[in-house]
């Protein structure tokens, strides 16, 4: 639904209500807790009718044309009408059999650490990434931004071939114009020759420019990076005197305190945290003890959401906090001021519990946080002793050059004239820097510019060479993993245009004209492997990693922190910058598949909004949707606000990644562009007015704006009362299933699940749900077949969250199959749900009859939509035509491929061969599939575990899919 | 209603002789009175079915996604204006047939356009089906046949029940109205004069010849039909009521729909048969046959019917209350109060409130104020329609797939398409076929001379 | 007053009454019939036309070449496989070097542009048929394909309909064969009728076919 504002917002007005409905209960969002009046007023002014066809055909128009220009072979599943024609190979690869996927071990990249996976592909055509499960670090678990890169890979949009000043070139003219250049840099050596990257792992890279240094001593090399990691590093090194990998071993923990530290949230660390998180949670049950998770921070997160105590904070709250526990702890000998209210109690039971569990607890400041506040946090670890036992500090895992300088150093030697030829490789300064406006006035001034990139993005369009990049899934690289695992990325599918990997191009600067994809990685790794080469190369590529490559704990002595003050509040309004969920810093904005990815607290698509709290929107009178415009010093950025229950009073929230000018058609002119904003010093806070302005925009999210009153669709458990009332016998007038050998069913353990959206990734990726846009999701057509619901309890300044992942439930008495006239949805004898598209002729009675709603419907051909990355399609999942109804089949391709694995080796289905796609990806094995006849099937215990409830199990439908109830621990000291 | 003829006076003014009837109303198509306003009229109900027309094409081309339906509203328009047509197709059956079987004779000056508006309004609903289909052109697997794919539809389903009953009751009211025209055909036929005229009523009429023998074939087919369209005007109904009652879904489910739906629709179909019983009378100026004494009968049923409507809603409340259902009491807050109170509240007024004046006899008398209750009633079942249908499905259990909607301009443009498919015909039909049955108008006025004599 | 219409008029109107029914029961059988006949099916039509005109019956039934040795892949993927060019010049390389009708297929070789065959045996794209787990489970080449080696020129043996595959997925006994004869054109059930049926259960239970489990939607449609 979307939101247009009418009314203002009522604090309290909701605090009225909240009182009013007594007991417990649930409610997703402000709207429904401010005047039902003016909330009518604005969904009745929601669509306004005569506009109601005008853009939805012509953005599929657009995305239609967008996907004519890719000109791949479709698949068989993509409806394209020329499956009366056979073309077999003239020379058919050795051992592949058209039809039968194969799965390559490689790696993606991700703020440039490695994201493991396995990608598979069809007859050459890749579709499907997964994590590897080997890999020490993310044990072929994924996250959002892993499952995109598939359509990373087939987007449209990205560069072709190279160009100069927009004209199409050639390799060779490229290679020509640089053996020009390194002439002239060998003149003078490299003086005010200035290469501008992203921070990044990959050993090759660093061996060739410690070459390309040793040629040019002179050059120098800018990390430009929306997020990095410079605040982490200054931290490490004022503490241990160099720069540290921090690495946090959250299954070892009994207790955690984060101090605005989104452990769990989106980012390059999202799956190895969120799988040990899980592994410690996952020991919890009666006798076992608790691990216990305190979170203050002032912007709602997912780490926040699954904390025992939650805190909403400014961030200029962050430091008495900290201080206070280091000092109630004895950590410091600065000076505490006693922190106020809620911040008192949660302090106290911070402090008790790290007393309790010292050298199993562990303390955490966020990685973009003062650089003091972070060395206080490593004081306090090493005072408790837990260095080395819930936290260790390793050698960086990114590379490092002794010529690298800040980004503003760039800009004040361009202005300076010192800058005569730039080289940016793979990143984008003119849009993502902090100084990006001023950046974007100097770069011209520059006399030789070369930009290799993916997209002609801004940078690119101030450059006057482009030269396209390969996607990591067609390239030959090398990418360390969070813990230092080394990958070496071999390519998927050969280039689907002219371009060329990184290393390439670096060699092309090294002198190289025709430099091989794979020389530079195999020339690194020949280095390192020696003798052994050949075969630790095939086994290393085999694997996906190189093995006992992560990096070895070192010893640091426990550095006294740099004494600190706490300075006082100067209670103007706090603006702090994060990454978005969705895009992050923008880099993913043009895949309109995560676009659509509704943002994990929000549900917010196609969008970034102004995230403001429910005390300043009372204060303000602001209303979701409102335009605003945030001032800072004499920049401003104007976008809808949206009201944050749990956010810090005096906290205003920007995310980064929108407001892109260039790069692609999906990106372009969507959300308001937060770098304008962003300062360069103190990146991630800054402070300045927030004012109404004329307008209001929709927005659209996924999620209706409605209570909850008294309703149990989220249960939990307590150490009192560890268990859920056993399920209650539903009588039914329809005779039982005659039972086939297996019974599939599936369980969500939702103390688990921190609603990162990997399953909804998977699951879209896997079975081609269409993306639909903006205009639609605002009407509530979105395509997920699993969707994560999102809801309070409590108060609306510092509710408690809970997410509830919700695919098709599989009733054993479901209501679809009786409605539906022309058996289109059937059940099968192993209990499966079955939607048949080619049946279904579109009355939508199913979904009428679903209590749970999640049947999705094309309500216009869709497809057309997913033109674009047609190849990426499922072979094995139908694309649905327009008019058909759709929903989750518990990935019923899987069970068939299972099965047919298994009827050839004539053997019966063992536990584990069905794995959904949801499954596989959760980061912390959430969910759970498989057979609820066999008692020891991991489901079945799941279903033991006594925190197993059903859904809306009073309508009798006997669902498949069945939750685990949540635990509930106030950290209450015990 | 107490009978008509049980009172003293006839329904019918005594001094007319039967050949005055039929001179009357068989001259209407030959010689047809106030051209002018009659072609006005068609135009508009012309321009009406172009619009249909129009946004068939757009709506087969484009997919139904150009209505306002979403997940979890993905019934709305179509379904309730199937359901409201469907409702107003009921008088015309139940006029003539029922009160055919009952011996209610003042039922013959009326019964004849009544069935005319069951033929189109059933019409207009039939299509609604085929139109919000996804994939409109599959239609036909809704259809038992011996298909290549050796898949049968699925006889559990309520579509499935709905296309049998909407089908049986089209061919029989078809049927039944035909039959019922026969007689009336020939008397047109007879003095028709130019011979066009006289080889279409000619044909149509079968070549009766009104022998003694054939009236009491006549007779026997005519009540035998009559006997078969009783209950199929309670089963379609409560056929089509299943199609909610049979889900889960709360506001649905509730075993007060068939009669409550069965209800609704004789009245809504009896609002509409006022409103074109008073303006055909002031049309061809037929007050000598349609009197106030029919509009008198009218206003009672209208009373009638529409006090049982009103039992239904006190009943769903009653239900949902003594239930105790959290989320039937849900949704029942939600009708009430919730987003789409207006067609709540406006069925509760237009259909009971605005009703109330019919307890006077002077208010059933006057065509005026008839008219405008019918006009009330006809608007208050549609919001009704539409209460029952969104009401429900905008809010279902689980709150997160709580949604809204709103109708387009397609939507409306669809619906007032109908409308035109209403008029179009009805209004052709009036120009070229008796619109009031002259024999059995006739056959009261006999009846009344003879009691006339007997008085004397 | 004057008659309207002649005598026979009434006769007429009566057989235009009697004509009108019959058409429309008609034009219904007829449909049926359509749906279900050869022309409709495709299935023993004139051979549709191919790059080179292949005889299966001189490959199959003359030289006695074995399917999978051109269909590589019938046995472990979906698709049965067609084969690349080089698999035609290993012979083709030795014999007929030069025949004219092959120089579509040299050509192939030589520019490295696929043959650009015609499906003959092919169904919707929303079936999902396996090649793979039909042989596993000793359905022969033959059942689906009909005597390809006696097909000059081939063409469709059956009607490739929903109704076909559910017959043999509802009684699968009498299809099966002994996994050696797979792709033997000849090979035929004992000619008892009780010996037949007794082999087909016991292929039945050797093989372990999932009776029951193989007629749901999700089987061949996803």
């Amino acid at each position: 639904m979307s939101a247009a504002p009418r009314t203002g917002f009522d604090l309290e007005a909701a605090r009225r209500r909240l009182r009013e409905e007594g007991g417990r209960r649930f409610w997703t969002s402000v709207d429904e807790l401010t005047d039902d009046a003016g909330f009518r007023a604005r969904l009745s002014a929601e669509f306004p009718s005569a506009a109601a066809m005008i853009d939805a055909p012509a953005r599929r128009q657009f995305l239609k044309l967008m996907g004519a220009s890719l000109l791949l072979t479709g698949t068989a599943a993509c409806g394209d009408n020329r499956s009366d024609r056979a073309r077999p190979y003239v020379d058919q690869p050795e051992g592949l059999v058209p039809g039968v996927p194969r799965r390559y071990a490689t790696a993606v990249t991700l703020e440039g650490y490695a994201q493991p996976v396995l990608a598979t592909t069809y007859d050459g055509r890749p579709t499907k990434l997964d994590g590897n499960p080997d890999h020490p670090a993310t044990r072929g678990k994924s996250d959002a931004f892993m499952q995109a890169a598939i359509f990373g890979l087939y987007d449209p949009e990205r560069s072709k071939e190279p160009t100069r000043n927009g004209e199409t070139t050639t390799w060779g003219a490229v290679a020509a114009a640089l053996v020009a250049a390194r002439t002239r840099w060998q003149a003078n050596g490299g003086e005010g020759l200035r290469f501008v990257m992203r921070r990044t792992t990959s050993p090759t890279l660093q061996r060739q420019f410690n070459a390309l240094f040793r040629e040019f001593p002179a050059a120098r090399v800018h990390f430009s990076d929306a997020v990095g990691a410079d605040e982490r590093d200054a931290a490490t090194t004022a503490s241990f005197g160099r720069p540290l990998e921090i690495h946090y071993a959250l299954d070892a923990c009994d207790v955690v305190v984060s101090v605005d530290d989104d452990l769990v949230g989106p980012g390059p660390q999202q799956v190895r945290n969120a799988l040990a998180w899980s592994t410690r949670r996952g020991d919890i049950a009666p006798g076992q003890g608790r691990t216990r998770l305190h979170a203050a921070e002032s912007l709602p997160s997912l780490t926040g959401t699954v904390a025992s105590t939650r805190l909403p904070a400014n961030p200029s709250q962050m430091m008495p906090l900290l201080l206070a526990i280091a000092a109630a702890l004895g950590a410091t000998s600065a000076r505490a001021p006693a922190p106020s209210g809620h911040g008192e109690a949660w302090v106290r039971r911070a402090v008790a519990d790290l007393r309790r569990h010292a050298g199993r607890g562990l303390v955490t400041a966020g990685a973009h946080l003062d650089p003091r506040l972070q060395s206080l946090a490593f004081a306090i670890n090493a005072h408790l002793g837990n260095v080395g036992q819930t936290v260790f500090y390793t050698e960086p895992v990114h590379a490092a050059f002794d010529q690298a300088q800040p980004l503003d150093a760039l800009a004040e030697d361009i202005a300076a004239g010192a800058v005569n030829t730039l080289v940016v490789l793979d990143a984008n300064p003119a849009y993502d820097a902090a100084g990006a406006r001023r950046l974007r006035d100097l770069i011209p001034k520059v006399a030789t510019r070369i930009h290799a990139g993916l997209y002609r993005d801004e940078t690119a369009s101030l450059c006057a060479w482009h030269l396209p990049l390969a996607h990591a899934l067609e390239s030959w690289s090398d990418a360390r993993a969070v813990d230092g695992t080394a990958s070496i990325v071999q390519p998927v599918i050969a280039p689907l245009y002219s371009t060329r990997n990184i290393h390439q191009i670096v060699e092309m600067l090294n002198g190289e004209i025709e430099p091989v994809a794979d020389s530079a990685v195999r020339e690194t790794w020949r280095r390192t492997f020696g003798e052994h080469f050949d075969a630790r190369w095939r086994q290393s590529l085999h694997d996906g990693f190189v093995g006992g490559s992560q990096a070895q704990p070192v010893s640091v002595g426990a550095s006294a922190p740099s004494p600190i003050e706490a300075e006082a509040s100067t209670g103007a309004l706090e603006i702090v910058f994060r990454p978005d969920p969705t895009v992050w810093d923008g880099r993913f904005a043009n895949i309109a598949w995560l676009q659509e990815l509704p943002k994990p607290v929000t549900k917010i698509t196609w969008d970034n909004v102004v995230a403001i709290s429910p005390t300043l929107a009372d204060k303000l009178h602001f209303a979701n949707g409102q335009i605003v415009e945030v001032t800072a010093g004499d920049a401003k950025v104007k976008g809808p606000v949206w009201i944050v229950p749990g956010q810090a009073g005096n906290t205003v929230a920007l995310y980064l990644g929108y407001g892109r000018r260039a790069g692609g058609e999906i990106s372009r002119g969507i959300g308001y562009d937060a770098f304008a904003l962003r300062p360069s010093r103190d990146r991630w806070c800054t402070h300045g007015r927030i004012l109404r302005v004329e307008g209001s925009a929709t927005v659209a999210t996924t999620q209706a704006h409605h209570r909850m009153d008294g309703f149990d669709f989220v249960r939990e458990v307590t150490a009192d009362a560890p268990r859920t009332p056993p399920p209650k016998d539903q009588s039914s007038f329809y005779p039982e299933w005659n039972g086939a050998a297996h019974a599939w069913g599936m369980t969500i353990d939702l103390d688990r699940c921190i609603g990162c959206n990997a399953c909804i990734a998977a699951c879209n990726v896997e079975n081609n749900v269409a993306v639909v846009g903006k205009d639609q999701v605002a009407r509530g057509r979105e395509m997920l077949w699993l969707r994560v619901d999102r809801y309070y309890e409590g108060d609306i300044e510092n509710p408690r969250a809970f997410f509830q992942p919700v695919p098709c439930m599989h009733c054993e008495k479901a209501p679809c199959e009786m409605g539906c006239p022309v058996h289109a949805t059937v059940h099968s004898p192993e209990g499966l749900n079955q939607m048949v598209y080619n049946r279904c002729i579109g009355t939508r009675t199913c979904s009428s009859y679903c209590p749970y709603k999640v049947r999705r419907f094309n309500w216009y051909d869709y497809r057309k939509f997913g033109e674009a990355d047609r190849a990426a399609k499922n072979p094995d999942v139908t694309v649905r035509s327009r008019g058909v109804m759709e929903k989750c089949t518990y990935c019923t391709q899987r069970i068939q491929a299972a099965h047919v694995a298994a009827d050839k080796e004539n053997r019966a289905l063992r536990d584990g061969d069905i794995v959904t796609a949801c499954q596989q990806a959760c980061p912390t094995t959430a969910i759970t599939f498989g057979d609820i006849k066999d008692p020891n099937a991991g489901v079945s215990q799941r279903r033991e575990s006594g925190r197993h409830y059903v859904l809306l199990e009073e309508v009798g439908t006997r669902p498949r899919t069945t939750y685990l109830a949540r635990w509930r621990d106030d950290g209450e000291a015990t | 209603m107490s009978a008509v003829r049980t009172e003293a006076q006839p329904i019918l003014p005594p001094q007319q002789s039967y050949g005055d009837v039929t001179d009357q109303l068989a001259s209407i198509p030959l010689h047809f009175p106030s051209r002018r306003r009659w072609l006005i009229a068609l135009g508009v109900a012309s321009a009406l079915l172009g619009l249909l027309c129009v946004s068939a094409v757009v709506l087969f081309t484009q997919g139904v996604g150009i209505w306002g339906l979403n997940i979890p509203v993905n019934w709305a328009f179509a379904i309730h204006n199937y359901v409201w047509w469907l409702g107003i197709g009921h008088a015309g059956t139940l006029i003539s047939a029922i009160l055919l079987l009952l011996g209610r004779e003042w039922r013959n000056s009326l019964n004849r356009f009544a069935e005319t508006m069951t033929l189109f309004a059933v019409v207009c609903a039939g299509i609604y089906p085929i139109l919000h289909l996804g994939r409109p052109w599959f239609f036909y697997w809704m259809f038992p046949y011996p298909a290549t794919m050796g898949v049968w539809p699925q006889f559990r389903s309520p579509l499935e029940w709905d296309i049998w009953a909407v089908l049986t009751y089209l061919t029989v009211s078809i049927v039944f109205w035909y039959i019922g025209l026969v007689p009336d055909l020939a008397a047109a036929r007879d003095r028709a004069r130019r011979r066009g005229w006289q080889v279409f009523f000619g044909v149509l009429s079968l070549g009766w010849r009104g022998s003694a023998l054939h009236w009491m074939r006549w007779n026997q087919a005519y009540r035998l039909l009559a006997a078969l369209a009783v209950p199929l005007v309670v089963s379609v109904h409560s056929e089509v009521s299943l199609l909610f009652a049979s889900s889960t879904i709360p506001g649905w489910h509730s075993t007060i729909f068939p009669p409550y739906f069965v209800m609704g629709a004789a009245f809504s179909g009896f609002a509409m048969v006022a409103i074109i019983a008073i303006s055909l009378r002031a049309l061809f100026h037929l007050h000598n046959l349609v009197t106030d004494d029919h509009l008198d009968v009218l206003g009672k049923v209208l009373l009638a019917t529409g006090l049982m409507t009103a039992y239904g809603y006190v009943f769903e409340i009653f239900d949902a209350l003594y239930a105790g259902n959290v989320h039937e009491i849900q949704t029942l807050k939600d009708r009430l109060f919730g987003l789409y109170w207006w067609s709540y509240w406006g069925a509760v007024v237009f259909n009971f409130v605005l009703l109330q004046p019919l307890w006077f006899r002077a208010v059933r008398r006057n065509a005026w104020t008839l008219f405008a209750i019918a006009a009330s009633v006809v608007v208050g079942m549609w919001l009704e329609r539409y209460m029952i249908l969104v009401t429900s499905l905008y809010r279902d259990f689980l709150v997160s797939s709580w949604g809204v909607y709103h109708a387009t301009v397609w939507d409306w443009a669809v619906f007032a398409g109908t409308i035109g498919l209403f008029l179009f015909p009805f209004l052709l039909i009036i120009r070229l076929l008796p619109v009031i049955s002259i024999f059995e108008t006739k056959e009261i006025l006999h009846e009344e001379h003879e009691e006339a004599h007997a008085r004397a | 007053m004057t008659q309207i219409f002649s005598p026979a008029a009434d006769t007429w109107l009566r057989l235009f009454l009697v004509s009108l029914a019959a058409l429309a029961a008609g034009s219904v059988v007829f449909a049926v019939g359509m749906a279900r006949s050869d022309w409709y099916t495709d299935t023993r039509m004139h051979p549709a036309a191919q790059p080179v005109p292949f005889s299966h019956k001189h490959h199959a039934g003359q030289l006695g070449i074995d399917c999978r040795y051109c269909h590589a892949s019938v046995a472990e993927g979906p698709h049965a496989g067609l084969p690349p060019t080089h698999t035609c010049m290993t012979c083709h390389s030795q014999v007929w070097t030069t025949a004219p009708m092959l120089a579509p297929v040299r050509a192939s070789l030589a520019d490295k542009a696929p043959l650009d065959w015609h499906r003959v045996a092919r169904v919707p794209d929303y079936v999902y048929f396996r090649h793979d787990i039909h042989v596993a489970k000793g359905v022969g080449c033959v059942e689906c394909h009909g005597r390809v080696d006696t097909m000059a020129l081939t063409y469709r043996a059956v009607p490739l309909t929903m109704q076909f595959c559910l017959d043999c997925h509802r009684d699968p006994a009498p299809r099966l064969r002994p996994k050696s004869e797979i792709t033997s054109m000849t090979w035929t059930p004992p000619k008892d009728a009780t010996a037949a049926r007794e082999l087909g259960h016991r292929l039945m239970r050797a093989y372990g076919i999932r009776t029951g489990d193989i007629t749901h939607c999700n089987v061949c449609h996803r």
